[in-house]
C-alpha cells in the first residue's frame, strides 16, 4: 500500500484516511488562545536568585555577627596595628597582650568598654567577670574608656590599683614601676595600701616608684603649684602650695591632709576654709589630729564648689562623699 | 523572513515577551491537544491544553534548555492529563462526556463513528495513538509531525503506517 497520503498528504487520496480525517477533524482543538498577556503579568518571577541572594545575606551577617559578637563578660581584639601580640582575640584569663614600638591594640569589651593598648605596652587579663573585670599593667600606656557600673573595671599596677568609677583615663607605667594617672572624664579612685587618692576629671596623680601616692592635682594648675603638690612629700612646700591655690584645687587642698604634719593641717586648714569655707562640725583644732573621717565632711561643699560632677557610686561605696 | 526557531522563542518568552510564547503556542496547541485528547474527553482536552501551556508560561524559567521545548511541552501534557484523570472520576464520565459534545457536533451516527474512532484510537500503543491523533485529528503531516515531536521523519512514517494498520483492524470494515 501506498503511504504517500497518509504520509504528507500527497499522491491518491487513501479512503480511509481522508474519511478519517473528515470525521475526526471535528475534534480538532477549538478553543480559543489563552490571554498569555495576562498570565505573563500574573507569573511569578523566577525567585531562587533573590532567594540565593537572601540566603547569602543571612549567611554573611550571621558570619559577621558572630565574628564581632562578644560575650558581654569578655575581652574581645578589635583592632591591632604595628607589632602586637593578642594571644586570642577574645582574650582569656592570664592572656598577656604586648606591643611594640609602634604597636597599638584595642580591646573592647560590651560590658565594660574599650581599653586601647598604646606602644611598648605590657597588659594581662587576670580576670573578667561580670562585676569585676581586671587587669595588670605591667608597663606602658593605656586609655580606657568605660560604662560600666563604678568599681567594676580594675587596673592593677606594680605600685597602685586604678579603680575606675565610670570614667575615661589614661594610666601610663614606667619601666620603674612608678606611673601617671591623667582623668579626662569621671573619677578614678588610685589606691595603695592605706593610701587613696580620688583623681576627678581634668586632675592628674602619680604613682612613686617607691610606692607613693602624689594627691591629685588639676592639669590647668600653675606649674609650680603641681610641682609643689608633686614633690609635697618630700619638700613640704606648703607655702607654695597655699599661695598659688585657687578655689578649683580645694579638692587638692582637701587631699594633702593626709602628707601634712600637725601645724602644716592647721595652715592647710586656714588656706582651705578661705577657698570653699569648712562645715560648721569641721573645726581648727580637730585637723591637728587629722584623721579621714576629720575631714570627710568636707568633700561634698567642696565638690560642690568646685564644679565637679559626683562621684558615681555603689551601695557602701565612699559613704560621705 | 527566516521561522525563529524554538529555542530562540523560549528564551525570548522568558525574557518576558508574550508574542515569542504565542508562537509557540501554535506550534504546539495540536500536540498538546492530540495527547490529551488521546487520554481525556474532548471538551477536557480543549481546557486541558490552555490550562497546560498557562502552566508552561508560569513555569518556563525552570526550563534550562530552550531548545527542549518540544519535549517538556509534551511531557507537561501528558502529566497534566494524568493529573486531570486522576481528579475525574471514571472512564465512563469521559465517555458521557464525549457522546454528549458528539450530539452537538454532528449528525447521530457520524457523531457515533467518529467517537468509535477516536476510541479506537485511543486504544492504540501510545506512540501510535499520538501520532496518529496528530494527523488524523489535528490535520497535520507526517514532517510536521516530526518537526513538532522531535521523532524522526522514519519513526513517524512508521507509527502511522502501523497505526493506521491496526486502527483499521480495530474498526473493521464498518467504520472506514
Amino acid at each position: 500500500m501506498n503511504d504517500d497520503y497518509l504520509w504528507d498528504g500527497s499522491g491518491e487520496p487513501d479512503v480511509d484516511v481522508s474519511h478519517l480525517e473528515a470525521l475526526l477533524g471535528r475534534y480538532r482543538s477549538a478553543a480559543p488562545m489563552s490571554n498569555f498577556r495576562r498570565v505573563a503579568v500574573m507569573r511569578p518571577r523566577r525567585r531562587w536568585p533573590l532567594a540565593v541572594a537572601a540566603a547569602a545575606l543571612i549567611v554573611v551577617a550571621v558570619l559577621g555577627v558572630l565574628r564581632i559578637y562578644t560575650p558581654p563578660n569578655r575581652w574581645r581584639a578589635t583592632e591591632s596595628s604595628g607589632a602586637a601580640i593578642v594571644p586570642h582575640s577574645i582574650l582569656r584569663a592570664g592572656d598577656v597582650v604586648r606591643t611594640g614600638a609602634q604597636g597599638s591594640v584595642r580591646l573592647e569589651s560590651p560590658g565594660v568598654g574599650t581599653l586601647d593598648i598604646g606602644a611598648n605596652t605590657t597588659v594581662q587579663l587576670i580576670e573578667s567577670r561580670r562585676n569585676r573585670h581586671r587587669l595588670a599593667l605591667a608597663a606602658g600606656t593605656i586609655h580606657a574608656k568605660t560604662t560600666s557600673m563604678p568599681g567594676v573595671f580594675v587596673i592593677d599596677t606594680p605600685r597602685a590599683r586604678a579603680i575606675d568609677l565610670g570614667c575615661e583615663y589614661t594610666l601610663t607605667v614606667s619601666p620603674g614601676g612608678g606611673g601617671a594617672l591623667r582623668v579626662l572624664s569621671g573619677w578614678v579612685d588610685l589606691t595603695h595600701g592605706y593610701q587613696q587618692s580620688l583623681v576627678p576629671q581634668g586632675a592628674s596623680a602619680l604613682m612613686t616608684a617607691d610606692g607613693e601616692l602624689t594627691v591629685p592635682v588639676f592639669d590647668d594648675a600653675a606649674p609650680r603649684f603641681r610641682a609643689a603638690v608633686r614633690d609635697f612629700a618630700r619638700t613640704h612646700d606648703l607655702a607654695t602650695i597655699v599661695s598659688l591655690s585657687r578655689r578649683r584645687d580645694a579638692l587638692t587642698l582637701l587631699n594633702l591632709f593626709r602628707l601634712t604634719t600637725s601645724e602644716e593641717s592647721v595652715i592647710l586648714f586656714d588656706r582651705l576654709n578661705q577657698l570653699v569655707p569648712a562645715p560648721a562640725l569641721i573645726s581648727r583644732e580637730a585637723v591637728r589630729d587629722w584623721r579621714p573621717a576629720v575631714t570627710e565632711l568636707w568633700w561634698r561643699p567642696i565638690i560642690q564648689a568646685t564644679g565637679l560632677i559626683a562621684i558615681k557610686k555603689k551601695k557602701g561605696m565612699f559613704d560621705g562623699l | 523572513m527566516s521561522v525563529r526557531n524554538d529555542a530562540d522563542l523560549v528564551l525570548a518568552a522568558q525574557a518576558g515577551d508574550v508574542a515569542s510564547f504565542e508562537i509557540l503556542y501554535a506550534r504546539y496547541a495540536p500536540v498538546v491537544h492530540s495527547i490529551l485528547l488521546g487520554r481525556l474527553s474532548p471538551a477536557d482536552a480543549d481546557d486541558v491544553t490552555q490550562n497546560v501551556f498557562i502552566t508552561a508560561l508560569t513555569k518556563l524559567e525552570s526550563l534550562r534548555e530552550p531548545a527542549a521545548f518540544a519535549g517538556w511541552i509534551a511531557r507537561t501534557a501528558r502529566n497534566a492529563a494524568e493529573d486531570h484523570r486522576r481528579r475525574m472520576m471514571a472512564t465512563a464520565e469521559i465517555d458521557a462526556e464525549i457522546d454528549a459534545a458528539l450530539a452537538t457536533r454532528g449528525t447521530q451516527s457520524e457523531d457515533a463513528e467518529a467517537a468509535r474512532a477516536l476510541q479506537a484510537i485511543r486504544d492504540l500503543p501510545e506512540a501510535y495513538r499520538e501520532t496518529l491523533m496528530l494527523r488524523l485529528v489535528e490535520g497535520m503531516s507526517g514532517p510536521e509531525i516530526s518537526a513538532r515531536t522531535g521523532l524522526t521523519p522514519g519513526s513517524v512514517r512508521v507509527n502511522l503506517h502501523r497505526g493506521m494498520q491496526m486502527l483499521r483492524g480495530a474498526l473493521g470494515g464498518s467504520a472506514v
